[in-house]
């Protein structure tokens, strides 16, 4: 996933219609990870001002939306840094109190459903991540390692001690 | 697929199910800094400069540090640090009138999808003097039959979050005390009760004279300092207090008033504010004087003042609010009406206040519509420098035969422009507003269209 030398074939225009058409997705990929809906919202319209102000330096066409997922990723991370994990757990149970209780004519999240979601928002990043983008995205084990710029070794291990702690935190066995 | 990887996927469905698609706030297209024609990796390689570079930033850093210390230690009191974000403001409020009531109440709408978030109950009137205490929403209030009626006269905004109303409480002869009320909506967008302001009871405040039928509210203008410390009214001339349309600004830690009025009029002559606006460190305040010759005010209504059929100047000056109020003539002369810049409808200062973002007119001036005064129909949004007086950027380009009754909103960045400005395709006569925001030279008209205005975002 190298730079393309002189981004010829990477428009401004290709980079506004990458983002349009997955954007929606962008912003639940976002959602699952920092836990509310303005904040993904925010975390993916800083991702393409960041982006659209350096189009010519991305990587070549193909590989657009796996730089994109691996910007939008990063820029969670960060937010998430910034809040801290006392206050991220915090947010996040506040955000989904808020999120539920506006949302009347949707269906309300199951109590297992909301404490799989409070399991997984302790997780360290990198193994929150993975999980997201296997069992979300329904990515393979190489996308995931192109994204995350690690080794397919090292998703399956992170996989699987990601699934494993969250078996952990439900009282299950793995 | 174990029980733990069921549950997980489930889980994560669901909770991305509810983002819905058309509910997004759009994106927004950064403005490029880069000239598109700049020489681009065109010079040679200098390998003398990373080290130079690197010590100079070493140098750098120890001063910002020392910079950023001693601004802190003397900025206790600053506002927050706005969001980085560069997206649109994700809600911004109206007045809107109730199918059920035919009263005007607040409303607050989603940016992306124009769908309404929250109406805000009207308080009920009369509200408890001096106390300072929140107001009831009137949905968990007995009514009074003997009290007289709320209703919203404008709206203000210092984020999409936090919003402020100027209510006035209505009777038989028209409005009498005016009241200001803040709320803030949840990140759901659901609104906090309402709390009145310290120093936002106006007595005897509410109406202008009544020359006629006419018993119209007295706000011209109505803008919060961005660190929600300063509220501003641009009062009209009322027959008991003023004869000129003047400034009040409020300090809401004290709830003390300082009033700036006279010193701008003109002989034969009808000045009036119009549009209110503060740099971001909340000391000044940018207001547009309008002067209409002879004195002939077609139609006035809230932030909306124009000269039927009559001459017309208009300068835009910028009050220092640090003062204890005084004579209008102190406020800074930044732009006139001129040559150049033949009418200038409206207004806003920058946060930094080194530049305007007006709505200029040109062009040939339409026939008489009947809606009003007659002014030029070339439409621009465009900012202009304090200090050179030239336009530096424009924003949006446009056709409008009643382009006098256009408004511009800023969000608390500057960055985002809320403009309304009749729908030429609509037919004449028809006063319905076209609503939306200023996106890299165009207008995204909001899905939909309040009728309403003020809009405040």
């Amino acid at each position: 996933m190298g730079p393309v030398s002189d981004g010829a074939d990477v428009s401004a225009s290709m980079i506004s219609a990458l983002f349009r058409q997955h954007h929606g997705d962008l912003v639940r990929l976002a959602v699952l990870l920092v836990g509310d809906q303005p904040t993904a919202e925010d975390v993916v319209q800083d991702v393409y001002a960041s982006v659209h102000a350096r189009w010519t330096k991305l990587p070549a066409r193909d590989s657009g939306l796996s730089y994109v997922r691996a910007a939008v990723l990063n820029r969670c991370r960060s937010v998430l840094r910034r809040r801290g994990v006392a206050s991220r757990v915090s947010l996040s149970f506040r955000a989904a109190e808020e999120t539920l209780a506006s949302a009347e004519h949707e269906a309300m999240l199951c109590e297992d459903r909301r404490r799989v979601l409070q399991a997984l928002a302790l997780l360290p990043c990198r193994r929150r991540e993975v999980l997201v983008l296997r069992y979300y995205l329904d990515l393979s084990e190489a996308e995931i390692a192109e994204i995350l710029g690690i080794s397919p070794g090292t998703v399956k291990s992170t996989a699987a001690r990601g699934l494993a702690a969250l078996a952990r935190a439900l009282g299950e066995q793995s | 697929m174990t029980r733990t990887e069921e549950r997980l996927r489930d889980a994560l469905l669901t909770a991305a199910s509810r983002v819905q698609d058309d509910a997004l706030r759009p994106l927004a297209a950064p403005e490029r800094r880069i000239p598109e024609h700049a020489p681009r990796a065109a010079s040679r390689r200098r390998t003398w400069l990373p080290p130079l570079a690197a010590a100079a930033s070493v140098a750098l850093i120890a001063i910002a540090v020392v910079a950023v210390a001693g601004y802190l230690q003397h900025r206790n009191n600053a506002p927050a640090p706005t969001s980085p974000v560069a997206g649109p403001p994700r809600y911004y409020a109206t007045l809107e009138g109730n199918n059920h009531t035919d009263l005007e109440e607040v409303v607050v709408r989603a940016t992306a999808t124009g769908a309404v978030v929250t109406r805000v109950p009207d308080p009920v009137s009369p509200l408890p003097r001096g106390t300072g205490t929140a107001a009831p929403p009137s949905s968990t209030a007995t009514p009074n039959p003997n009290a007289s009626l709320m209703q919203p006269l404008d709206i203000a905004t210092t984020d999409d979050r936090t919003f402020y109303v100027v209510y006035g409480i209505q009777t038989v002869t028209g409005y009498g005390d005016l009241v200001i009320e803040s709320f803030r909506l949840s990140n759901a967008g659901q609104p906090s009760p309402l709390i009145q302001v310290n120093g936002g009871q106006l007595s005897g405040q509410g109406t202008t004279r009544a020359g006629g039928s006419w018993v119209n509210p007295r706000i011209g203008g109505f803008a919060v300092s961005p660190d929600n410390g300063k509220i501003a009214l641009a009062l009209k001339a009322s027959s008991s207090s003023t004869t000129s349309d003047e400034i009040l600004v409020i300090d809401t830690r004290t709830g003390s008033h300082a009033v700036w009025r006279g010193g701008l009029d003109r002989p034969n002559a009808a000045f009036a504010i119009l549009g209110l606006s503060w740099t971001s460190d909340g000391r000044s305040l940018a207001f547009l004087a309008q002067w209409c010759s002879p004195p002939q005010r077609a139609f006035s209504n809230t932030g909306s003042d124009v000269c039927g059929g009559a001459t017309r100047s208009a300068q835009v000056r910028e009050l220092d609010t640090t003062s204890a109020g005084g004579s209008l003539s102190s406020a800074r002369l930044l732009l006139a009406q001129s040559a150049r810049y033949p009418y200038i409808a409206r207004a806003l200062i920058s946060p930094d206040g080194t530049s305007l973002t007006a709505i200029l007119l040109s062009g040939p001036v339409p026939p008489g519509t009947g809606l009003g005064p007659n002014a030029p129909e070339r439409l621009s949004v465009v900012r202009i420098s304090v200090g050179t007086g030239t336009v530096t950027a424009t924003f949006f380009q446009g056709v409008d035969p009643v382009s006098v009754w256009s408004t511009l909103t800023a969000d608390s960045s500057g960055r985002y422009l809320m403009l309304t400005h009749t729908d030429v395709s609509l037919r004449p006569g028809d006063t319905r507003y076209a609503v939306g925001w200023i996106d890299a030279g165009h207008f995204r008209q909001l899905p939909l269209n309040p009728d309403g205005q003020p809009v405040a975002w």
